[in-house]
């Protein structure tokens, strides 16, 4: 790894791009075995020591006062005031960065937020970085939130004669782990655990009532009480939900499982939200998760194929819950919902548009059907996909047809190989299921292939595209930009999905996500294991960047996009971009003679 | 390995191009004496155009120039613009610069190129655009494979295009070589080399420079400066056809009578010789008979009836047949029905192509007579050598002719339109030539079909540089030659080897790949030896004796495609192998696709 310093650690996550290239560019490293003093008592303190690897001691007269491991910055205080009275001793090897003192004190000046971190004490430390979103911050106010920010379980009333069967029977059919009972004067509340202990008892479930195994002492907090104060119920009493108690005198059922996952955004926890879902505000609520989960995800450094694959199932289920709230079954057992585009590859992460589609079998009709389909497109701008800009949505009778007139548009994209017809034709391509009869999509996907005779003249226009955007380096390979801004769409992203897809047509792969394509064209000896590499990492790259920035954006509310400035990328980025771009450049020209793209 | 051959190959021609002014020199009669005095206005003007017309096929080649977002919709090629695209490659230099130096030689028979370039195109609409664009295929082999077996009809595909590609680069070569010798006042081989390495260049370097865009800016040019030159010729004639016809007729009359007139002369002093048994009589009196020989043919010639180029019936019905069969067969062209979107806008582009050439044939007509009466008398001395031939030779009537008409700057212009023409039209035939190598050969044939793709680009690019050293080669040899009669070789060979095997594999079910490739290299071999022996190759090029030719007619194409479709019929007929059952099996499939554009399966399944 040639990155030098990991600047997501406090305090230096507040630097500005500028600075952290003047504040790498200054970084020197520094060994010390095991045992050798790194500063000695009352000497000067030139630079700024941030522990890398080992373990450094800090001790005064003879005793250890702290211990400092790795990412940790060990002098900040003595830096300031130039000597210190303790020592530091390194008590493993150590390799140390140093950061000379005039340059933090620029820095200190120039950046408030930094330099609150070396001035002032701890309280209003966290003060200022409370400006920023920083991990602790965001932990703190999640604790702070309101119960009703994580998932509240409806409660299941049974009344106060039913049988331990009917709870477990109502427990089965609304997938929850604890019912409530009402008798004269008291709520009670039968759990899973209940449940264990009366099978454990041989009793017969069906004839003994509920009400003598639920429990009557309750623990409760009021909707508008924050998470931690149902967190601190929970580890008093040991117990692993409360009851929530809603401002209209309703009640829900917050579980520990949930809160937990409230708190770290466990990604099958929105899952499982979005399957329980049985409102579009419970949906809405489910998914507005989705965003801290990508975060998250991103900040501990997951990687973006993984992100992806995480969010890909999730923007399913998302697609596959809402229309299922708004199609009755009998339409839904009659059509099939796709996912189209990025959304369809799986790789969409964060919504920058929604395409969909809707095949409808023949000869089935029903009133309701457009007007469903707007309120599924306008669902969707709800929960953040911005509409399509291309119109590509289920809203749009192009995309809603019987199966027949798919078979149609089909045969027109193949034999009409204008501009148009060849982008619906890629969008196509990457089709994927969602929900209702998925054998209509089947039966298309089989028709589309068998017919698809081999067409250099198709392919060609296909992949044309391709040459519609310049790759953003130059004859030099440097960057270029419009006014400080490169779109990564258009400069690369682009160019290899298409190429990519371009070939998987020509092999008739109906596989749909680039990276599963750029396997099996790499095994079928398309693609030559080192390009299959190249392209894999290039497009892993870009589209991290993309999410990076993207974050940044959404985060600042701006609308998102694929522009990047320039300005903003370390020295790093820099470098890994122009690699990648040199990349796709190449692979851009590979597919134009492939696709004997100089003739169009 | 074949990388390697490639590289000492061209390696080879690099020496012997080097080594070659002087011998070439020495070697080629009557070299053009050079123009004397340079046209620096014109000169100044033709860099100018060729740097404008340079800039703009690059801006036209270039697909990135708008910001088009992704669904931005349209952009595609339409069935007029790739009619004019077409046109663009059509209308070559060879056209203009040949057909109007052939009409200002014989007149009327110039029209026989004319109308036969120009009847090969109904035939396209009729049989083939629509069927090929619906097959998806764009060149000859890839048709010809779709049912027959890959590796022997590429083999032989590859073969018929370099044959052809060889020979169409030849006029396009004669063209430049004599626009820059005239212009320039360069030896024509030096010419013929720089044109040559300014090809390479802009074929390897260059990129994508064949695209439609730059057929289409290129015909756009060509017929607005041939548009003005012939109103120019016609304004000169007070828009008459009549006066342009009876003044051309005078000049060639005026032209017979001086040479009577030098007969006279010549049977006089043959006379006086023989009277006083002077030792030289017996030369007085052939050069007196070759005289006399001249003007009668001048007088009995007409420009305005037939008989003037081709007197024969034979050669005229077999220069005919290659015209008009021979487009069908020009890789170059069948590129071009890929470009648009449909099989309808196919058969428009077509019409449109059609359309635009007839007119420019038109022109070049007009042309052509244009140059017989202004290039004539006093006014017409300057771009005469002493001997009355023009400067360059009659190749370069339609150059003189803008000089003529526009004067220096116009002069500069059309040189430059015709000079950026031809170097389009070698960047789309050294691309289909350097495409049917390192795809039909080297990466179907030789690596079959697992090719790395960097290697073929290079093998690609090698074949470049050695088809544009072989242009070099073949473009001095052939100076004297007229360039549309060059073309016109070409088209006999795409009408006697590829014509027939593409006509046969769209529409004759009994079709056996044995037959194709037999029937294709007859045809092929065919005509080209009967090219070699021939007049104008036996006689011309190679300086045999007039009359020792093996083979009387100018144009083979009557013979050789009439034995090609005979082979290709019998041998596919007489063809019993399995693999012959096989490929006539697969005919309906195809057949079906071509008309409809759906696959087989696909238009069955659906109803």
């Amino acid at each position: 790894m040639s990155t030098l310093f990991e600047f997501s650690a406090l305090p230096y996550r507040s630097l500005k791009p500028s600075e952290r290239e003047r504040f790498e560019s200054a970084l020197d490293i520094q060994y010390f075995a095991n045992g050798h003093t790194v500063i000695a008592a009352g000497a000067p303190h030139h630079a700024l020591l941030i522990l890398n690897k080992g373990l450094i001691a800090e001790e005064e007269n003879g005793e250890v006062l702290t211990v400092y491991s790795e990412q940790e910055t060990i002098n900040s205080k003595a830096l300031l005031n130039e000597t210190a009275q303790q020592q530091w001793v390194a008590i493993d090897d150590s390799l140390v960065f140093s950061i000379p003192r005039e340059l933090i004190l620029e820095l200190i000046r120039s950046n408030p937020q930094f330099g609150a971190y070396f001035y002032q004490d701890i309280a209003v430390r966290m003060t200022a970085l409370a400006q920023q979103t920083s991990e602790e911050n965001e932990l703190q106010a999640l604790l702070l939130a309101p119960v009703t920010a994580a998932y509240i379980h409806p409660a299941q009333w049974l009344s106060a004669d039913a049988s331990i069967l009917d709870a477990a029977r109502r427990m089965q059919s609304a997938h929850c782990t604890a019912v409530l009972i009402k008798n004269a004067e008291h709520i009670g509340i039968f759990t899973q655990r209940d449940l264990r202990d009366f099978v454990i008892s041989e009793l017969p479930a069906r004839s003994t009532a509920i009400a003598n195994y639920a429990h009557y002492r309750l623990h409760s907090v009021a909707d508008d009480e924050p998470i931690h104060a149902a967190m601190l119920l929970m580890t008093k009493h040991t117990i692993s939900r409360v009851i929530v108690r809603r401002a209209d005198g309703a009640l829900g059922i917050l579980e520990q499982v949930d809160l937990l996952a409230f708190l770290t955004q466990h990604s099958h926890l929105i899952q499982s939200q979005i399957e329980r879902a049985v409102s579009m505000d419970e949906l809405a609520q489910a998914w507005s998760h989705v965003d801290k989960l990508i975060r998250q995800q991103h900040r501990q450094g997951v990687k973006v194929t993984l992100i992806a694959d995480t969010l890909r199932e999730l923007h399913r289920k998302l697609l596959a819950k809402t229309w299922q709230l708004l199609a009755p079954a009998e339409i839904s057992a009659n059509v099939c919902l796709l996912c189209l585009g990025s959304e369809g590859r799986g790789e969409q992460i964060l919504a920058n548009d929604q395409d969909n589609a809707l095949i409808i079998a023949d000869g089935f009709e029903h009133p309701d059907l457009a007007a469903i389909c707007a309120a599924f497109n306008q669902a969707l701008i709800r929960f953040g996909y911005p509409p399509c800009p291309g119109k590509i949505m289920v809203n749009n009778p192009y995309w809603r047809r019987t199966e027949s007139e798919f078979k149609i548009l089909l045969d027109e994209w193949q034999v009409q190989t204008h501009r148009e017809n060849m982008l619906h034709l890629a969008i196509w391509l990457d089709a994927y299921p969602v929900y209702g009869n998925k054998a209509l999509f089947a039966r298309l996907r089989d028709y589309f292939y068998q017919g698809l005779v081999e067409n250099d003249s198709l392919l060609a226009h296909f992949a044309l595209p391709i040459e519609q955007f310049d790759t953003p380096l130059g004859f030099f390979s440097q960057l270029r930009s419009k006014g400080g801004l490169l779109d990564l769409k258009k400069g690369g992203i682009f160019t290899l999905v298409h190429g990519i897809r371009s070939l998987a047509l020509k092999a008739k792969l109906s596989e749909r996500n680039t990276y599963r394509r750029i396997e099996i064209l790499k095994q079928k000896d398309i693609l030559s294991p080192t390009l299959a590499s190249d392209l894999r990492e290039s497009l892993a790259y870009l589209q991290s960047l993309q999410l990076k920035y993207g974050l940044i954006k959404a985060q600042q509310g701006k609308l998102l996009d694929y522009g990047i400035e320039l300005a903003q990328l370390t020295t790093l980025e820099r470098d890994l971009l122009k690699d990648t771009l040199a990349v796709v450049k190449r692979f851009k020209q590979s597919i134009a003679h492939q696709f004997k793209l100089n003739t169009l | 390995m074949i990388k390697s051959n490639l590289q000492r190959l061209s390696l080879a021609s690099l020496m012997l191009a080097s080594s070659l002014p002087t011998w070439a020199a020495g070697a080629i009669e009557g070299a053009v004496e050079k123009r004397h005095d340079l046209n620096l206005p014109a000169i100044v003007m033709f860099l100018i155009f060729v740097a404008f017309t340079l800039g703009i096929t690059y801006w036209a080649a270039r697909r990135t120039k708008s910001a088009k977002d992704f669904y931005a919709a349209g952009g595609g090629i339409s069935g007029f613009q790739n009619g004019l695209a077409i046109a663009g490659d059509y209308m070559s230099a060879a056209s203009f610069l040949g057909i109007s130096a052939m009409v200002f030689g014989v007149g009327y028979d110039g029209l026989i190129y004319s109308i036969g370039f120009l009847v090969g195109w109904p035939l396209i609409t009729f049989l083939i655009a629509e069927r090929l664009r619906n097959l998806g295929k764009y060149t000859f082999a890839d048709v010809a494979s779709y049912r027959l077996s890959q590796t022997p009809v590429r083999i032989f595909a590859a073969t018929g295009t370099l044959v052809v590609v060889a020979l169409y680069l030849i006029a396009q070569m004669v063209g430049a070589g004599k626009l820059i010798q005239v212009l320039f006042g360069l030896d024509y081989t030096y010419a013929v080399i720089l044109v040559g390495i300014l090809m390479i260049m802009y074929v390897t370097f260059g990129g994508m420079l064949a695209t439609t865009w730059v057929q289409i800016i290129k015909a756009i040019l060509l017929l607005s400066g041939a548009s003005f030159m012939a109103f120019m010729v016609m304004k000169h004639v007070g828009f008459s056809f009549e006066t342009l016809f009876q003044q051309a007729v005078a000049v060639k009359h005026a032209g017979a009578e001086a040479l009577a007139l030098k007969a006279n002369v010549a049977a006089e002093a043959a006379a006086t010789a023989i009277s006083s048994n002077a030792p030289n009589a017996s030369a007085a009196v052939a050069s007196a008979a070759a005289a006399s020989k001249a003007a009668v043919a001048a007088a009995k010639a007409n420009i305005m009836a037939p008989g003037g180029l081709v007197s024969n019936p034979i050669d005229a019905i077999s220069l005919g047949m290659a015209l008009m069969f021979g487009t069908a067969g020009l890789p170059h062209i069948l590129m071009r029905f890929f470009t648009v979107s449909n099989a309808k806008e196919a058969r428009k582009s077509v019409f449109y192509a059609t359309g635009f050439i007839g007119y420019f044939y038109i022109l070049t007509f007009i042309i052509g007579f244009g140059a017989i009466v202004l290039l004539s008398g006093e006014a017409g001395m300057k771009f005469k050598e002493v001997s009355g031939a023009l400067i360059g030779g009659s190749n370069m009537a339609a150059i003189h002719l803008s000089d003529a008409v526009g004067g220096d700057y116009f002069l500069g212009f059309i040189s430059a339109v015709a000079f950026a023409t031809i170097l389009a039209v070698v960047a789309g035939l050294t691309l289909s030539g350097a495409s049917a190598v390192s795809h039909d050969i080297y990466a179907s044939v030789i690596k079959k079909g697992k090719a790395n793709e960097a290697d073929e680009i290079r093998v690609s690019k090698l074949t470049t540089i050695a088809l544009g050293i072989l242009a070099m080669f073949l473009g001095i040899a052939f100076e004297q030659q007229n360039i549309a009669f060059m073309v016109g070789l070409a088209f006999s060979i795409a009408a006697s080897a590829n014509f027939p095997v593409l006509i046969m594999s769209m529409f004759w079910k009994d079709l056996t790949t044995r037959g194709a490739v037999t029937g294709g290299f007859v045809g092929l071999i065919t005509a080209l030896t009967l090219i070699i022996l021939g007049p104008s190759v036996w006689v011309e090029v190679l300086g045999h004796e007039k009359g020792s030719e093996w083979f009387p007619y100018k144009n083979p194409t009557i013979f050789s495609m009439t034995l090609a479709f005979i082979t290709i019929w019998l041998v596919s007929v007489l063809d019993t192998s399995k693999q012959a059952a096989e490929e006539r099996a697969k005919f309906l499939p195809q057949f079906i696709r071509s008309m409809t554009g759906i696959g087989a399966e696909g238009a069955t399944d659906k109803h």
